[in-house]
């Protein structure tokens, strides 16, 4: 075996242009498998890390049939007393005219409570964000976002200056950093958006009142999300009626999962496509071992001759054809780490990480054997078949 | 040691059916140097094939070494190759990407002898054809006297019953066909059985035994 092995780099190194070229097919399907691939996957931490980072561990609640016992923020509070459950805040949101001095515009204002910033993960830029007393008191007052403080105010540092909303004067306690991570921001960025008190916002506007139908849960800390959501369905289930279709929970992990499998069908895909190169790889491999197989007809007479069986001129075309693939399969292995290592300097500036990954490089090297193998059997048998006697005399 | 009975052997070129082999009978014992002499065309390819099992009879009885050869496979024809029968050729049928000693060292590799005696053999075998000057020359490096001398090395070191030669001097100037003739008077001497077969009389005549063909036809010869 090992003097094979030792004769097929003999016979490849005897014409190196031809085994380069080749080789050429497995190069460039390796790396096309392996670039591809770890592209994917790289694109694909990097959008897991984005998700994690909006709060996966929050989880939104609708309730549509309350069965005449509506959710109160009494039951709000009382529940966050439970261990499985984290924090919990309402968010209603009303669009509304907002007046500063002489400036006005619309604005969306949400009613909820102090525990709403930590569970959207909110940062405050100047003063606080609302507290538990505004909503005890029904306090006149606001956390906006940086977009309203400096559209309607001029400046971040607007804490103390009253707006007016629907009317009412409503004094700014807080101003929030404008959240550019948030999935949705896309669609909200520029807009102005203000935060009251929910108990406020029940008096400022109509529709609100306090059963609430919609309302964000978070896990503990170091509880996970799942024992949350497990919890808050048995509190419901309980509470109304042990009619499951009248309330719905749904969290950003399965935004998560939806994405999970998008993108493995993206790299399966992908795959599949560069295993398709590295077919048509093989099928030049073959084309090459023929005409070897070929011009070697005499070569392979004189082994016969001295005594080489069928098994053994197999074997000999076998591995030089397996050894053709899988020094391809370095080469290629090889280039795509130093394409990878390009890429990843080039976008630098984007937080990207494209790395190898272990996986794929094993799936291309065992892809690669077997190609060699079932690429190379029949030109190796074409030889293997060959009478001594004719292939003695074959040009001679 | 080596029995040939009646053996028959027929080709079909085209329409033609051509008897390269007619109820051929010959004997050879061991330790005898035996010429076969014939003109082109009179069936001592096919004789020498048979002979040396790259092709077997379409009837007749062969017996080598006291082994009969008849109706073997392929993989069995390879074996009794490697072991009983070292071919010298006309055309030296050397490898070209292998140097001379690696080409001596192919049959052994063949017969799975160890590293270490493989290594002893091959240097016995050039030396007798006295060439471990230039052992790790390739094929296109040595003239055409040295190519045949490796490739006679090659039919020795694998300690054949029977060295087959197939005109090893026609490609050969005179002189240097004189000095492959001399290792071949050596090896006979040596206790080697040598099966020669050749066109021209001259080589024919320094045999023990001259054998001549003729459509296919097998007679004695005296000389």
């Amino acid at each position: 075996m090992i003097q094979s092995i030792r004769m097929a780099i003999k016979s490849i190194s005897g014409n190196k242009m031809r085994a380069f070229l080749t080789m050429l097919g497995i190069i460039i399907g390796v790396m096309a498998l392996v670039i591809l691939v770890s592209l994917v996957s790289g694109a694909t931490g990097n959008v897991q890390a984005t998700i994690a980072s909006l709060g996966s561990d929050s989880m939104t609640v609708r309730v549509s049939d309350n069965k005449g016992r509506p959710v109160t923020l009494a039951d709000l509070s009382a529940w966050m007393d439970d261990d499985a459950i984290g924090k919990a805040a309402p968010a209603v949101s009303e669009t509304m005219v907002v007046k500063y001095g002489s400036t006005s515009g619309t604005l969306t204002v949400y009613g909820t409570t102090a525990p709403y910033a930590d569970i959207q993960k909110m940062t405050v830029l100047v003063g606080r964000f609302l507290k538990t007393a505004d909503v005890d008191n029904h306090s006149y007052v606001c956390v906006v976002n940086e977009t309203a403080a400096t559209e309607l105010v001029g400046y971040a540092d607007c804490v103390g200056e009253d707006i007016y909303l629907n009317g009412y004067r409503v004094a700014i306690v807080g101003v929030l950093k404008d959240d550019d991570n948030s999935l949705t921001s896309p669609f909200r960025s520029g807009s102005m958006i203000a935060y009251i008190p929910y108990t406020t916002l029940i008096r400022l506007s109509t529709g609100v009142t306090n059963e609430l139908s919609m309302f964000y849960v978070n896990a503990p800390d170091g509880g996970s999300l799942d024992d949350a959501k497990t919890r808050m369905t048995e509190l419901l289930t309980e509470r109304l009626d042990q009619d499951e279709d009248a309330f719905t929970v749904s969290s950003q992990n399965a935004l998560e999962s939806t994405m999970n499998s998008v993108t493995s069908v993206l790299a399966v895909l992908l795959g599949g496509i560069a295993a398709i190169s590295l077919i048509v790889g093989g099928i030049g491999i073959m084309n090459i071992m023929l005409v070897t197989v070929t011009e070697r007809t005499r070569e392979i007479g004189i082994r016969k001759a001295i005594g080489a069986s069928r098994r053994l001129i197999l074997l000999q075309f076998l591995v030089e054809a397996v050894v053709i693939c899988m020094l391809g399969c370095a080469i290629g292995i090889f280039g795509s780490w130093g394409v990878l290592q390009l890429i990843t300097t080039v976008v630098s500036g984007i937080d990207l990480s494209f790395r190898m990954s272990g996986g794929v490089v094993l799936v291309a090297v065992i892809f690669c054997f077997f190609i060699g193998i079932v690429f190379g059997l029949y030109p190796a048998n074409k030889a293997a078949r060959m009478a001594p006697i004719d292939a003695l005399h074959y040009g001679g | 040691m080596l029995t040939l009975k009646d053996i028959c052997k027929t080709y079909r070129i085209g329409d033609e059916v051509v008897r390269a082999l007619d109820h051929a009978s010959l004997h050879v014992n061991a330790g005898e140097f035996v010429s076969i002499i014939g003109p082109s065309g009179s069936g001592k390819s096919t004789l020498m094939n048979i002979i040396g099992c790259l092709d077997t009879a379409d009837s007749g009885e062969y017996l080598l070494d006291g082994t009969p050869i008849e109706d073997y496979t392929e993989n069995e024809l390879a074996m009794v190759r490697s072991r009983k029968i070292g071919f010298v050729f006309q055309s030296f049928n050397l490898i070209p990407q292998l140097t001379a000693y690696e080409n001596v060292e192919l049959p052994l590799i063949y017969q799975r002898v160890k590293k270490s005696e493989r290594k002893a053999r091959v240097m016995d075998a050039l030396q007798r054809v006295q060439l471990t000057s230039r052992m790790h020359h390739l094929p296109s490096e040595l003239s055409g006297g040295q190519q045949q001398r490796v490739a006679i090395a090659r039919a020795i070191a694998a300690h054949p019953a029977l060295i087959l030669a197939d005109e090893p001097t026609g490609n050969l100037d005179s002189h240097t066909g004189q000095d492959i003739m001399e290792i071949f008077h050596d090896l006979h001497h040596a206790g080697n059985t040598i099966v020669l077969i050749t066109h021209d009389p001259s080589v024919a005549k320094q045999a023990d035994r001259a054998i001549h063909i003729l459509d296919g036809k097998v007679s004695e010869v005296a000389l």
